[in-house]
């Protein structure tokens, strides 16, 4: 004759047995990951003498209010310009082909090398100084140089910007997906003026010259 | 329509085999546009316009654009992608993109896709607020400055649920979503379904439980939230790298977030669906639409109703009685016990002194191994299952007329309904996913509804036609209405003679049924009745569903066995949208019964007088098998009484609150010599437990269930089992293996494959079969057809014919002229049964705290009863305490009890021994009390916020023409027309 009854009694488990399970639990991980635990005891101690483990401590003990101080300085206009900056300037890193850089910034430094030991009061002044300056072949090749840089600065290049603005985007969205190349491949061709501004300057050139000899 | 139009997409000339939208067809042909506020379960929803493309050099909306045969398309121009660019500008105006901080960032946001997809790296509409607070209530949050307004909640709950409480406000400056009219989620109608969090594309509509849990980054104050996002928004260079930062964050999510597909183990709908996780913490319920029962439907309980499997109350450690207390043990020394007593009485009494019940809320693997504990090592038949409460008597009148005792076809089936009769059943609280379907296609297909109950239930509400028979006489009114339908000559005479025996003799037992003779007994009006006939008559195809409302009488096989006649007799069933629904109301009451768990039937409904079903099974199992059918639940109950029998061992079941006079069955219990009880909780019935072993609930383990359509489905495992709690089938084996049995399982699929191999019915069901969201409907051949509408070539009956039974009105139970009130009772929405399960969820029990007896306006009146009053109400049996609530749900001196309590108002406390003379099922429906007031004056049992309370708006969809009409917008495809025109 069994009664209802909603009395349970709950298993007592002896704290003593309990104490030798979790050791023996313990000394298991212990035993069988000692190469790892060594390693990591190392770093731990380097970590412990430069005091890291204070650091962190207090760190996460205080993180709401940290990280409320940190996203609330951080969310500044200028703090968060700079960031997006930096980020944007990373990305141009990737587009610079450095091969191709490196002799002109070699011609720069150089130029920057000239400029500094330049004097103005040692210099001749006037035209005929800067005309004749140009029969240097030094610096015919050196405005070759800029010629060469000024064309490639004339060519077009806002469908490969990375700041570019969504209405833009709207009102010519055949920049967008697979139209891509094609647009590019187009809009590389140089202006006609360019060319011909740069065929007359070459031409002018040994009238140049020759009107200094 | 010809058969193939001829389309010309992008310029390359198509075929197009089916008529179909212009979005679908190009997603068919992996052509990807944007369609945000487009979902396939909802349609065409109009609201966000990215989805433009140009069709005979017109601008338009693919989601909503039929092709049409020589139509020309243009997706890929720039003109198209113009507008489309212009659609999500907009939206992005209305969502901040703080992917990493987002909870919702998970690799499915819609809204981040989409951008990523079409490269957006910037917007020009700024994002701004709308000014308006965030909504929220225990399970769903709405964050109005995330929502984009695509409308896909509204559809979903104005059309799929059919609750129609979300709508969009298009004349607010700042349109958002709202509840009713424009109140809060939890003053409002909302009945917490979640279709709204289902659907939503992106994180505005969205579980509590994903909060501050999902994301690594997302657990951070609220005051700290705001800055953190100005300072993702004003660094990022483009979305592009956002897109990437938080890829990577949403990649890492995947390792701690798991995703596993389980089943419902609610109502016998069989919803399917993903369960999110995070370690033992469930952070939602994500419903897939290639679920085969439910797509992206779910209810308060499937969506939300999950805390109870980690519940602090969850049974972790073997009990065993000692006096009148138990003490916790450990498994060893409870199966020892178990061996002991079963083997020691086994071998005094014999085995027919043990008894097993099985139960509808275990896997049918676990209902296998619960019969084949009893046949095959203990060596009885006195097995039953829990659908002896409920659903036995729908299968009696099912097997005797059709043969198979299953639903005719699947819930598609009753969604294509011309007509749609519900007898007895509350479904839309009961089976609310699969009522969703019948308001749905009532709302927007034009199904008709006839709705017959004592009680003004939500379906009745909304029915064509709303009947309220007298109690118990269902019957009567079916037959009424069949011989009436004979009598106009509306019966499907080629049907009759094709495909049905016993014809004559069941015309002429009709001869009784007039419709004075109906109209007296019923209550229910001649014109009543005869609208019913018509409407079955002028209906393409006609479903009938019913639940407990007709089995729960002494004559419910019958009254389901007329329910069939009425469908035979008018050509309703072998063909879609047609037949017999009886409705189960646990989510594997079919299984159970499917996989054996009966006493004179093995696995499949084979008999356990066949000998040669029993010589198969017997060498199978390598063991005697008793050719002598067994005891069912209720012959149980008397048997201990009778002292014949002395061991009982249940698994999952609380029979001791769910069996009809309780107060009988408790007092059984005391009488058990030893009583074993599995279980999750510690339930009424474990009180009187000898054992009490802690089972693993559905999340805990893996298997399958069979839902109302028939339909095998597997669940997987979610979580590992909880303390020392174990999987039903893994403590069967071990108790049967105690036993002396050669059991081995090591997974269920093993079990699967044995009852397969033994039972014709599922020859081919298999766990391979079953993979994901695979399902297989019964019966199953073993090259693995399934059949999802039942009857195609005939029937299971001799040959192949249906048979008409003759059936007889049993009068309802009669009580004596004191007890004056009619208790009728059955489920509430957020409640499952006696609540073990249920009232664990703090959101669910804040909303729903207890259960509450529903009086009406004129019993108010007549004894002053108000909102709150505290009754007894006393039957010859026993008696309740309980709140009233007065609702003219109920009428006259009828009342509603629901039964989902365990307490002292447990309706089972009143109910008889009385039952179906057929099937033994209890007779709960047929019950009168009489009523004394205790209080006159109390609180109201349903707070506030319950959704009772609330003010629905119905409307079709969003109304996306009101934002049309708004003077600030212009269709994109214009704007572009506008512009190019300029160039």
């Amino acid at each position: 004759m069994a009664k209802a009854t909603k009395v349970i009694h709950k298993l007592e488990i002896d704290p003593a047995v309990q104490r030798e399970n979790d050791r023996r639990e313990v000394e298991d991980l212990l035993i069988n990951n000692k190469e790892v635990l060594r390693d990591a005891l190392e770093v731990l101690d380097r970590l412990k003498e430069h005091e890291v483990f204070e650091m962190m401590n207090a760190g996460l003990g205080q993180s709401d209010k940290l990280l409320h101080r940190i996203v609330t300085a951080v969310d500044d206009h200028n703090t968060t310009r700079s960031i997006k900056n930096a980020l944007l300037l990373f990305e141009l890193l990737g587009t610079l082909n450095m091969n191709e850089i490196e002799p002109l910034v070699l011609k720069v430094n150089k130029g920057v090398s000239k400029v500094a030991d330049y004097e103005h009061a040692n210099q001749r002044g006037g035209y005929t100084a800067l005309i004749g300056a140009l029969k240097d072949p030094e610096v015919i090749e050196g405005m070759n140089v800029l010629v060469a840089l000024v064309k490639g600065m004339g060519v077009e290049q806002d469908s490969n910007e990375l700041i570019e603005p969504q209405l833009e985007r709207k009102e010519h969205p055949e920049k967008e997906m697979k139209t891509r190349s094609s647009v590019q491949k187009n809009k590389q061709t140089p202006p006609r003026w360019f060319g011909f501004a740069f065929g007359a300057a070459c031409f002018l050139l040994p009238f140049l010259f020759r009107k200094i000899k | 329509m010809s058969e193939h139009l001829n389309v010309t997409v992008n310029g390359r000339q198509e075929k197009v085999s089916s008529q179909d939208s212009v979005l679908n067809y190009l997603t068919k042909k992996d052509i990807e546009i944007p369609s945000l506020c487009y979902h396939p379960s909802l349609g065409a929803i109009e609201t966000c316009d990215s989805c433009i493309v140009k069709v005979n050099g017109e601008f338009v909306r693919a989601c909503s654009t039929p092709i049409k045969d020589g139509d020309v398309i243009e997706s890929a121009g720039s003109d198209v992608h113009e507008a489309q660019l212009i659609a999500m500008d907009r939206m992005l105006g209305n969502h901040e993109l703080y992917c990493t901080v987002c909870d919702f960032n998970n690799g499915n946001c819609e809204i981040h896709n989409t951008v990523k997809e079409m490269r957006i790296s910037h917007q020009e509409t700024p994002h701004t607020s709308k000014e308006a607070p965030v909504q929220r209530n225990a399970f769903y949050r709405y964050d109005p400055d995330q929502c984009i307004l695509c409308g896909r909640c509204v559809e979903a709950c104005q059309d799929v649920q059919v609750t129609e409480t979300l709508s969009i406000d298009w004349n607010l400056k700042r349109p958002r979503v709202i509840w009713d009219k424009n109140t809060s989620i939890d003053d409002s109608s909302c009945v917490s379904c979640g279709h709204c969090s289902t659907v939503c594309p992106c994180n505005a509509m969205m579980e509590v439980g994903m909060e501050k849990e999902a994301g690594f980054l997302t657990k951070v104050n609220d005051e700290t939230m705001k800055p953190m996002v100005n300072i993702t928004k004003n660094v990022e260079t483009g979305y592009e790298s956002l897109m990437t930062i938080s890829d990577l964050e949403a990649t890492m999510r995947e390792e701690r977030i798991e995703k596993t597909k389980t089943v419902c183990t609610y109502c016998g709908v069989g919803c399917a669906f993903d369960v999110w996780t995070k370690d033992r913490q469930i952070l939602k319920v994500e419903p897939q639409q290639e679920a085969p029962a439910n797509g992206i439907s779910t209810c308060v309980k499937g969506k939300f109703g999950w805390d109870y499997v980690n519940s602090d109350e969850r049974l972790t450690k073997p009990l065993i009685r000692e006096g009148n207390a138990f003490r916790e043990a450990e498994w060893e020394e409870a199966l020892d016990l178990i061996e002991k007593k079963f083997k020691k009485t086994a071998k005094q009494k014999g085995s027919d002194a043990l008894a097993f019940i099985s139960s509808s809320k275990c896997t049918n693997e676990e209902s296998y191994l619960m019969q084949k504990l009893a046949r095959s090592v203990i060596g009885t038949n006195n097995i039953d299952n829990c659908s002896r409460y409920c659903q036995s008597p729908a299968t009696m009148g099912l097997w005797r007329t059709v043969g198979y005792g299953g639903d005719s076809g699947g819930i598609g089936d009753i969604a294509q309904s011309g007509l749609v009769i519900s007898i007895g059943s509350n479904t839309v609280e009961s089976h609310p996913v699969l009522a969703t379907r019948v308001k749905r296609a009532q709302k927007l297909n034009g199904q008709k509804v006839i709705v017959a109950d004592l009680r003004k239930h939500e379906l009745a509400e909304r029915a064509d036609l709303f009947v309220k028979p007298a109690p118990g006489s269902d019957l009567v009114w079916l037959s009424a209405v069949t011989k009436y339908i004979i009598d106009q000559g509306w019966h499907d005479t080629e049907f009759l003679a094709q495909h049905v025996n016993n014809v004559d003799e069941y015309l002429n037992s009709l001869d009784l049924y007039t419709l004075a003779y109906a109209a007296e007994v019923t209550n229910m009006s001649k014109e009543e009745l005869i609208r019913i006939a018509t409407m079955i008559h002028e209906a393409k195809t006609t479903s009938v569903l019913w639940a407990m409302g007709v089995t729960q009488h002494g004559g419910g096989s019958d009254t389901s066995t007329a329910i069939s006649n009425m469908l035979l007799v008018t050509g309703n069933y072998m063909k879609p949208g047609a037949g017999a629904y009886p409705l189960r109301g646990h989510n594997n009451v079919q299984g159970a019964s499917d996989f054996g768990s009966m006493p004179d039937r093995f696995p499949g409904y084979q008999f356990v007088t066949d000998e040669d079903v029993r010589n198969r099974f017997a060498k199978k199992w390598n063991s005697e098998l008793s050719a002598e059918p067994g005891l069912n639940n209720h012959e149980m109950v008397d048997a201990i009484h009778e002292g014949n029998l002395e061991v009982l061992y249940i698994k999952g079941e609380d029979m001791g609150i769910v069996d009809a006079n309780i107060n009988y069955v408790q007092e059984a219990f005391e009488k058990l010599k030893f009583f074993v009880v599995q279980d999750v909780f510690f339930t009424k019935t474990c009180e009187y437990a000898d054992v009490v072993l802690p089972a693993s609930p559905s999340l805990e383990k893996e298997g399958t269930f069979v839902n109302t359509e028939r339909r095998f489905q597997r669940l997987y495992q979610v979580l590992e089992p909880l303390g020392d709690s174990r999987p039903d089938w893994r403590i069967i084996q071990d108790i049967a293996k105690r036993l002396g049995a050669d059991w081995n399982y090591t997974h269920p699929s093993e079990i699967m494959e044995e009852a397969a191999s033994l039972t014709p019915l599922f020859a081919g069901v298999s766990y391979d079969r079953l993979e994901g969201y695979d399902s297989l409907q019964w019966p199953v051949a073993a090259d693995g057809k399934d059949t999802p509408l039942l009857f195609t070539d005939g029937f299971p009956l001799p040959e192949g014919k249906a048979r008409l039974w003759p059936v007889e009105w049993t009068r309802p139970l009669e009580f004596e002229e004191e007890y004056d009130l009619h208790v009728n009772n059955g489920r509430l929405l957020e409640h499952f049964h006696e609540g073990n399960m249920t009232y664990k969820s703090e959101g669910i029990s804040s909303k729903t705290p207890k259960a509450f007896l529903e009086v009406s306006p004129e019993l108010a009146k007549e004894r002053d009863l108000t909102d709150g009053t505290k009754v007894r109400l006393t039957s010859p049996y026993g008696s309740v305490k309980v709140d009233c609530v007065v609702t003219d749900r109920v009428v006259g001196k009828q009342v509603y009890l629901p039964m989902n309590t365990s307490g002292e108002g447990a309706i089972n406390y009143l109910t008889s021994s009385h039952s179906d003379k057929d099937t033994d099922t209890p007779a709960y429906k047929e019950i009168s009390a009489k009523m004394e007031v205790l209080k006159p004056r109390g609180e109201h049992p349903l707070p506030r916020k319950n959704h009772r309370f609330g003010n629905p708006q119905p409307q079709i969809g969003v109304n996306v023409e009101q934002k049309w009409a708004r003077a600030d917008y212009t269709f994109p495809g214009d704007i572009v027309k506008e512009r190019r025109a300029k160039r």
